[in-house]
């Protein structure tokens, strides 16, 4: 068993907390992906992992063992840096031997070249054995960091954000491969990105990081459905969910969400509460972009939109509207041509909708529930 | 004057200045080759005739300043016995030890400056300002301090200064050369398994070889010349600078000659090291200069 416990670990730099009280547990074999903006503190996290950084406070904990204090090379956890560090003096052969040279007792020359080549084979770089860094393509040296990594068995392997550097294809390629290799190996793997999309595809679980601090861990299904907070809910979905500021006003016992042009009923009983702790600081609508409907999809809504700009991007169309000075994007089916200036009726599928309060904090998901109301035009007492 | 012919002169103009600059820096090089090669009839003329190039070639100089041989004298005349050998033996033994005691102790430094800033903000600059005088302005005491040590007039002791008075410049050229290797080549060796010493040892020094190389010749450059801090910590055990300054016999003044064919053989051991650096000279004099 090897899982991975962090416990109330905090680390400061000068002036910035980098790590702010994080406790996490990734379970043995476990594909889990920290997933934040930048300076989020996620490198930090893996840095404290592997024992570069030392934390100010908490414990670090790997396969039941404490590590807080030990040296790196003592940990039995490997890593892919962002930037590689690949040695660029040695040639790959002795970049993926030299982890192994350092073992102690230190394998013969035989079991190192053995295990180098199987890396290689595994890695689909044993052509390029006796090239320097230098001469390898940006998707070879990945594949070459990633070798490095693997060659020595590491119980627990950390990478940190490994595909940034690639163009955009080559990123999606190497997304599968890390995938398909995650499930050969059966080891347990920290996986750090700021691409919401990568953490979606790869991640057993999900911890979301920002300012430091752990916003939510939980499956990718359940944080695209159950954001914890507004943070969460924006990092994950691209483009970035709409967020709408709501008053909360209460007539004759009725609780609503009231806007300029919009109004939401019908508040689920369980939000009531906390709802009226917000009357007077107001709460906001969160609208997924692939939940606003446009034109004919939109039905009979009454609600109408000037359009600001069109992005047709293939298999689906953002549309940029404008709804009381606010932009709110819409994520659209082809196959319709939006002009800009044009106005379309607008709806809101309430169906995925959140409500989050005053401190970002999550009041409500509807996950499916359809029963909030969408009425529009003024409130009819203002 | 049309522009055309503007632009002639300046070229003009730029291609004389050049001529006159190479004529400053060869001139000197050319006159001691040559000279070393001369007769002692023609490096020292009695009729006041200027010989260029050597009419007479002879390798009288070398066979007399070495002393490997009969030259048969100057003029009938019986020469001194002379015999730079053993000092161009002290000045290798000097000038190798302080390098390589500077390249130690400077390349150690640098690496903990650069990783861990060692010392302090201004530690560098402090290190720095060892150069700001010149090392003769402290030889006094040093003299005093080394009789007292007994490294007055040895090999070793100058060494030691050799050493002292590099190290700055080791310090600051390694700094460089080491500010330039990313971080995580050496976090990637400690990942890997190696103890802080053999990170530095297997991940960065053999990244910096380049600058290591420059930086030795460089400083061993400054000690193999060394004239002032010899003259003042020797006396029996002159080094070579020193003996070819010495040169002289009462028949004759100074001996140019000789003195010619010991500068010469003295351009020897700096060539030789940079023509078997060079691979790494070249790259290490542009590094940094590329954004890799």
């Amino acid at each position: 068993m090897t899982d991975v416990r962090l416990d109330h670990v905090s680390k400061r730099f000068g002036s910035i907390q980098a790590l702010d009280d994080v406790s996490l547990h990734v379970a043995h074999q476990e594909f889990f992906c920290v997933l934040g903006p930048p300076g989020a503190g996620k490198t930090t996290l893996l840095r404290s992992i592997i024992g570069l950084e030392h934390p100010d406070a908490g414990t670090v904990e790997i396969g039941g063992h404490d590590v807080t204090g030990s040296e790196p090379g003592k940990r039995s956890v490997g890593i892919v840096f962002q930037n590689l560090a690949l040695y660029p003096d040695k040639t790959v052969a002795k970049n993926l031997g030299f982890p192994l040279r350092q073992q102690s007792p230190r394998p013969s020359a035989a079991e190192r070249d053995a295990r180098v080549r199987e890396i290689a084979r595994l890695l689909r770089i044993e052509p390029l054995l006796n090239r320097r860094p230098a001469h390898l393509s940006g998707g070879e040296r990945q594949r070459v960091a990633i070798g490095r990594a693997l060659v020595r068995l590491h119980d627990v392997y950390l990478f940190d954000e490994p595909l940034s550097a690639l163009d955009a294809l080559l990123r999606v390629e190497m997304r599968a491969e890390l995938k398909h290799l995650q499930r050969n190996l059966e080891k347990t793997l920290i996986y750090v990105t700021h691409d919401h999309v990568e953490a979606m595809s790869l991640a057993d679980r999900i911890c979301v990081l920002a300012g430091g601090r752990v916003q939510q861990v939980t499956s990718p299904q359940e944080i695209y459905r159950r954001p914890a907070n507004k943070l969460v809910a924006w990092t994950i979905g691209s483009p970035p969910i709409n967020l709408i500021e709501m008053n909360v006003v209460e007539n004759d016992g009725q609780l609503s969400l009231d806007h300029a042009e919009i109004r939401i009923g019908s508040l689920p009983d369980g939000t009531l509460d906390p709802l009226r702790a917000l009357m007077g600081s107001g709460a906001t609508l969160g609208v997924r972009p692939e939940a606003v409907m446009l034109g004919r999809d939109a039905g009979d809504s009454r609600l109408a939109c000037r359009v600001i700009a069109v992005e047709p991007l293939g298999p689906e169309t953002i549309v940029d509207l404008e709804l009381h000075g606010q932009v709110i994007k819409a994520l659209t089916p082809p196959g319709v041509a939006y002009r800009p200036d044009e106005r379309l009726p607008v709806a809101f599928d309430l169906g995925t909708a959140h409500i989050f309060g005053g401190d970002g904090a999550t009041v409500y998901s509807a996950d499916g529930d359809q029963s909030l109301v969408l009425h529009v035009g003024a409130p009819p007492n203002e | 004057m049309s522009s055309r012919n503007v632009s002639r002169l300046i070229v003009c103009a730029r291609v004389l200045a050049v001529a006159l600059f190479l004529v400053i820096l060869l001139f000197p090089i050319f006159w001691t080759t040559t000279m070393a090669f001369k007769p002692a009839e023609e490096w020292a003329p009695t009729d006041g005739t200027t010989y260029w190039l050597p009419e007479d070639w002879t390798l009288s100089n070398f066979i007399r300043v070495l002393n490997i041989g009969d030259t048969g004298g100057f003029g009938g005349i019986i020469e001194a016995p002379l015999d730079a050998t053993p000092s161009i033996i002290r000045s290798l033994i000097a000038g190798i030890g302080g390098t390589l005691l500077a390249l130690v102790c400077g390349t150690l430094t640098a690496y903990g400056i650069s990783r861990h800033r060692a010392g302090g903000r201004h530690h560098p600059f402090s290190i720095l300002q060892m150069r700001m005088f010149p090392p003769i302005a402290v030889i006094v005491p040093i003299l005093f301090l080394w009789t007292y040590l007994q490294l007055f007039d040895t090999v070793h002791g100058l060494a030691l200064v050799y050493g002292a008075v590099t190290f700055p410049f080791v310090v600051w050229l390694m700094l460089s050369f080491f500010d330039e290797i990313p971080r995580e080549i050496g976090e990637a060796a400690r990942v890997d398994g190696c103890s802080r010493m053999g990170v530095f040892v297997k991940a960065i020094l053999p990244l910096a070889r380049n600058g290591l190389a420059t930086t030795a010749l460089f400083v061993f450059i400054l000690n193999w010349s060394d004239f002032i801090i010899a003259l003042s910590l020797t006396d029996a055990n002159k080094t070579a600078p020193v003996f070819l300054n010495e040169i002289t016999s009462a028949s004759t003044g100074r001996e140019f000659g000789p003195q010619a064919a010991l500068g010469l053989i003295l351009m020897l051991p700096p060539l030789v090291l940079a023509v078997f650096i060079q691979k790494h000279l070249v790259r290490g004099m542009t590094f940094g200069a590329i954004k890799r």
